[in-house]
């Protein structure tokens, strides 16, 4: 029985093709005169746990953020669950919004309220809960990423910063989304509270069926939690028709990459880049 | 609200640098290219003026969208109202009682002199009424409030809390935007009719207290000399002053640039634009109000 099950679940995955959940295609963004993407073309399956590495300024939180809408393309497409972003209505890119949670670089807690209404802020503004059940869900993500439930009442500036990036991990998957987007979760925290962070998000891979993308600098981060890496090259310093995306693998492989510069990237090497700066010194 | 990174674009195309490669051997052609090079600059500050105002537009447009279609919660209305209306109340009632006794230092030399220091209360209440009273609390208004809306919104801003509140699903413009213009046009009139109370008390205890005016002969001719009309006219322009600085504040704090600066600059421009398109809207108010007035009762004179 189970196996006619298995037979006829994997008869039924070969006949409907597997659509990527998120795609990006030949997409660019320009910001003034400053080209950041250029035909960036990503595709990310459901369950998937990509990181998408590079240096300061090549783009990946832009790319991030043109992934749910946040920053607009200047050419090309993001499509979420097969449908492009630009088709979509207002409130339905809202509704599809919705489906996202966001971890921002530093937590981006609402200031004026208590950590409590700002784990609840999206159920409160959807309106699709009691305030028993609100309450009840707040506390339950607070002690989910190990907040005790004194950290409720206070505001977020007397939080220190692995205490906000917990709430702001809470407040992501308050809405139960389908996909969590981290934009650099251990940037600025000590080693321990780094490797707390991705305790964290291997623990909400396992718990919850989401697919996640995680933007860091931090080897670490994407060895122990990626199972896909992608590695972005500032636009400014390559040639008009070199692709973007210089690296597209397992976190296994990225030390053994073809690429010269994968490699030195993933050592902490500077490697050219301090010719380039002795150069521009003299 | 997402970047406009299309926006940029067309902006970039108009500011790129035009060519310049000949300027060093020809200095006829180095004079062409500064001329070409001042008129590019002057083309992009239009240019740049008219996607301001445009965006300012378009701005407005939505957060007038917001208003019609849904509110926002009453608790959030509450603690916007309460910031810009209670907290602004003590220092718009003491502005405005110093502004009346000020009037009344300045203009008694005049009206003593030609002997009618009991019609002082005219000059004082009518230019409270009709001008500084409304102007005033605008400006007070647009110090304390405006300032600190642009300020708290640019901050947010830097620190991703309105990418936050778009990447939640909620529109920051309804959320942020729609309760502090609420606040702004409903409580301004308000505060208006406070800072006139208060400017009309200031110069009638300086008059009669300190200049030693006849209490009764300074109230008679004031309450003849201001009209219905005057109080009117004075707190229907405060509605537009208080939509002036909900609008712009808010823009300025949404389009903030980065940084600790950038939000300084944010709650600078905020108060100077704001400001400028009080008096500027003021101006304009005043002349239909009094061809308005005027059309009705044209020989009517409240002075004497």
């Amino acid at each position: 029985m189970t196996q006619e099950v298995d037979s006829s679940s994997e008869s039924l995955r070969e006949r409907i093709p597997s659509r990527p959940l998120i795609e990006a295609r030949q997409l660019s963004v320009v910001f003034q005169q400053n080209e950041v993407l250029k035909d960036v073309n990503v595709s990310i399956r459901r369950g998937q746990t990509i990181a998408v590495i590079g240096e300061s300024g090549c783009g990946k939180t832009v790319f991030m953020k043109s992934l749910v809408g946040l920053v607009k393309p200047t050419s090309g497409e993001v499509r979420f669950d097969g449908r492009s972003l630009e088709e979509i209505q207002f409130q339905e890119l809202t509704e599809t919004r919705r489906r996202f949670g966001f971890v921002f670089q530093n937590a981006a807690l609402f200031d004026s309220m208590s950590v409590f209404d700002n784990v609840a802020f999206p159920l409160v503004q959807q309106a699709i809960a009691s305030k028993d059940e609100i309450a009840d869900r707040v506390m339950c993500h607070l002690a989910e990423v190990g907040l005790p439930k004194e950290v409720a009442r206070r505001q977020p500036a007397q939080l220190s910063g692995g205490m906000r990036k917990r709430v702001g991990l809470a407040r992501a998957l308050i809405l139960r989304p389908e996909v969590v987007v981290y934009d650099e979760p251990t940037t600025g925290l000590d080693p321990i509270m780094s490797d707390v962070i991705n305790e964290l998000m291997l623990d909400i891979r396992r718990r919850y069926p989401v697919t996640s993308i995680i933007v860091t600098h931090d080897m670490r981060t994407a060895r122990k939690v990626a199972d896909r890496v992608l590695m972005f090259y500032p636009r400014h310093r390559l040639e008009p028709d070199d692709p973007q995306v210089i690296y597209d693998g397992p976190p296994s492989e990225l030390e053994h990459a073809e690429d010269r510069r994968v490699r030195q990237f993933v050592h902490g090497e500077a490697g050219e880049r301090m010719n380039e700066m002795l150069q521009a010194m003299a | 609200m997402p970047l406009r990174a299309d926006k940029d674009v067309r902006l970039s195309d108009t500011t790129a640098p035009l060519p310049t490669t000949d300027s060093e051997q020809d200095p006829n052609l180095d004079h062409d290219s500064q001329w070409v090079q001042w008129v590019a600059g002057c083309g992009t500050r239009v240019v740049h003026g008219i996607t301001m105002i445009g965006d300012l537009s378009l701005f407005t447009w939505q957060m007038l969208r917001w208003l019609v279609t849904r509110l926002p919660c009453k608790g959030t209305l509450l603690v916007t109202f309460y910031q810009v209306g209670a907290l602004s109340l003590p220092v718009i009632a003491l502005t405005g009682t110093f502004i009346g006794m000020v009037l009344a230092v300045q203009s008694y030399v005049q009206f003593h002199a030609i002997g009618l220091d009991s019609h002082l209360g005219v000059v004082i209440n009518s230019t409270l009424v009709k001008e500084l009273g409304p102007v005033l609390a605008a400006t007070m208004l647009a110090g304390r409030v405006g300032g600190s809306m642009a300020a708290i919104l640019g901050t947010m801003r830097v620190t991703e809390q309105i990418d936050a509140l778009t990447a939640m699903g909620s529109d920051p413009i309804h959320y942020l935007v729609v309760p502090r213009f609420l606040a702004c046009i409903l409580l301004i009139p308000a505060l208006t009719v406070v800072a006139d109370f208060m400017g009309i008390l200031g110069g009638y205890c300086y008059s009669v207290i300190i200049l030693g005016i006849d209490h009764a002969a300074y109230l008679s001719h004031s309450r003849d000399g201001v009209a219905l009309f005057d109080l009117f006219s004075g707190v229907f322009k405060s509605v537009f002053f208080g939509a002036i600085i909900a609008i712009v504040s808010c823009y300025q704090g949404f389009n903030c640039e980065p940084g600790a600066e950038g939000v300084g600059k944010a709650a600078t421009t905020a108060f100077v634009y704001s400001f400028v398109f009080i008096l500027a809207v003021d101006l304009f108010l005043t002349i239909v109000l009094n061809s308005v007035y005027y059309s009705f009762f044209p020989n009517d004179s409240s002075f004497l």
